[in-house]
């Protein structure tokens, strides 16, 4: 189906929200641009995975991945990491949708904004289930694999968010690697973590977090997203052990 | 990560800014060429050290081709040429790629006879571990935007002519003539799709006559021509950067197709939809 995109500036135009509330943006040609774009299949699927258990967390992450990788990989980038494109399509064409499962977004406006109009960078659930879906889904092709590489990238979700936060990192190999590595030493409790007795990190430091700091701080001389997963390995374990006694981790 | 800033490595590392090789060369040139789902990008590099050349071919160092836009992708770089999936790189100002030189074993300096004079006491000591980098390139951008095939056109009106449109192959550009104002649509909503079909007409006369001017026997190797208008040059330019080899009188709707943005699909659409809003 035809989305057509909105006009430049849609941020800004003060009336944005109360006509989203009144469902009367679709009808007004004033907040249209030229443009549109075509994609075959437009399924909704969860926006925003910020409430609720982890189970309910963890179905909604999947029910995400799944759509987004049948329904959605195969657009062309500068459509698919398009916050333009997003912004339109969840505000005209998911409104009904957004509402039903979001009742939120009526109350007040900095909901609104958070779940909708959010910007579409790593912060932004939309983003990290694009990336995700797409990493997993090139790499692997078992289906049950990929369940599986899912449900690693979801119960080691503050490392996740904190790989893609960094431009390096956000790469299919190296996401891989990293969650074939956790899950292997079995260290996913020990990276999502809060390091204690460490005066001198800030607040709220965790093992995992660390490791790709470090990771970060050795790049370029350790070109650490070209290593194999068993090079990355070691010196993954170097660098937990900057902070975190590595002497029962087999290698 | 593209790597801009001068650091400090902590051993001599080949760049266009370093002064640690006496020929502190790494050129990268990137030619881009693109069909409706692939990039197609044609990697040519210039290292001036003689030291670091025999380390790739030897296997103990590789080249990487790294391309940042959203996100990074790293490419051991075999052929002279990648290929691209467009849902999985997008081209824009963002866009930078850059060349690295990666160490695939621990490698000595101390017959690297490439490093400037300042190495010559010390080299026998300096050691570049495996995996650590060894020489990074110039960062090349996509500063330009793409040429698209509507700047090949000039709409005019001329309330003079005796029929009502005309579509003139020019030197520069391919121009519609519309007798009335209405007969472009502008009062319709999409009247840029509208017009499609005079866009496709415009094309066809345009590149029929780019065969007659430039082919033999209806065909055209596009690599050995050598255009003489301003138009006929854009027209190859934008072949060529589709990845179109040959135009033939035989195959103008696929070229048509290729160079240009689903014009027809568009056209389509924009009626049915104005059909079913009752416009």
């Amino acid at each position: 189906m035809e989305i057509k995109l909105l006009k430049d500036g849609y941020k800004n135009i003060e009336s944005l929200y109360e006509d989203f509330k009144a469902d009367m943006i679709a009808e007004n040609e004033e907040y249209f641009s030229e443009e549109s774009v075509y994609i075959d299949q437009t399924p909704s699927f969860p926006i925003y995975i910020a409430k609720g258990s982890t189970e309910h967390k963890k179905k909604e992450f999947l029910e995400a991945f799944n759509t987004v990788t049948h329904s959605y990989l195969s657009l062309d980038r500068s459509i698919l990491l398009s916050e333009h494109f997003w912004h339109s399509f969840l505000l005209i064409y998911k409104r009904n949708y957004i509402i039903g499962k979001y009742p939120e977004v009526l109350d007040n406006e900095n909901k609104f904004k958070n779940i909708v109009l959010k910007k579409l960078d790593w912060e932004n659930y939309i983003y990290k289930i694009i990336l995700g879906a797409q990493y997993i889904a090139d790499y692997i092709n078992n289906e049950d694999q990929r369940q599986r590489y899912f449900g690693l990238i979801i119960d080691n979700l503050d490392l996740y968010n904190y790989i893609i936060k960094y431009e390096i990192f956000r790469n299919d190999d190296f996401l891989i690697n990293i969650l074939d590595i956790i899950d292997e030493l079995g260290l996913s409790e020990i990276l999502k973590a809060k390091i204690k007795g460490r005066e001198d990190l800030g607040d709220d430091e965790r093992y995992g977090r660390r490791v790709i700091f470090e990771l970060n701080k050795s790049y370029p001389i350790v070109l650490s997203p070209m290593l194999s997963k068993d090079d990355l390995k070691d010196i993954f374990i170097e660098y937990l052990g900057y902070y975190y006694d590595v002497s029962d981790i087999k290698s | 990560m593209i790597y801009k800033k001068d650091a400090n490595f902590p051993y001599p590392i080949l760049s266009n800014h370093a002064q640690s090789y006496v020929n502190s060369i790494f050129e990268l040139d990137v030619d881009v060429m693109e069909n409706n789902d692939t990039y197609r990008f044609t990697i040519k590099h210039d290292i001036g050290s003689e030291f670091i050349k025999r380390l790739i071919a030897l296997n103990k160092a590789e080249l990487i081709l790294i391309i940042q836009s959203k996100d990074s992708k790293f490419y051991r770089l075999k052929e002279q040429e990648i290929e691209v999936s467009k849902s999985r790189v997008s081209l824009d100002q963002k866009t930078s790629l850059q060349l690295h030189i990666q160490a695939l074993t621990d490698i000595s300096f101390h017959d690297n006879q490439d490093l400037s004079q300042f190495y010559d006491q010390f080299k026998e000591d300096i050691k570049v571990n495996k995996f650590n980098l060894l020489a990074y390139s110039n960062v090349v951008t996509f500063d330009a935007p793409y040429q698209k095939p509507f700047d090949l056109f000039e709409k005019k009106l001329d309330e003079h002519m005796k029929k009502d449109i005309k579509i003139e192959v020019g030197q520069a550009t391919i121009n519609i003539y519309y007798r009335k104002p209405e007969y472009q649509f502008h009062t319709l909503p999409k009247s840029q799709y509208l017009n499609h079909p005079y866009i496709y007409i415009g094309l066809t006369k345009a590149l029929q006559q780019f065969i007659m001017n430039n082919g033999e026997d209806g065909e055209v190797e596009l690599k050995t021509v050598e255009p003489v208008s301003e138009l006929e040059n854009k027209l190859l330019d934008l072949m060529q950067s589709k990845m179109i080899d040959e135009l033939t009188v035989d195959n103008i709707d696929d070229v048509i197709y290729e160079i240009t943005d689903n014009i027809i699909e568009k056209y389509v659409r924009s009626v049915e939809e104005m059909v079913a809003n009752g416009d």
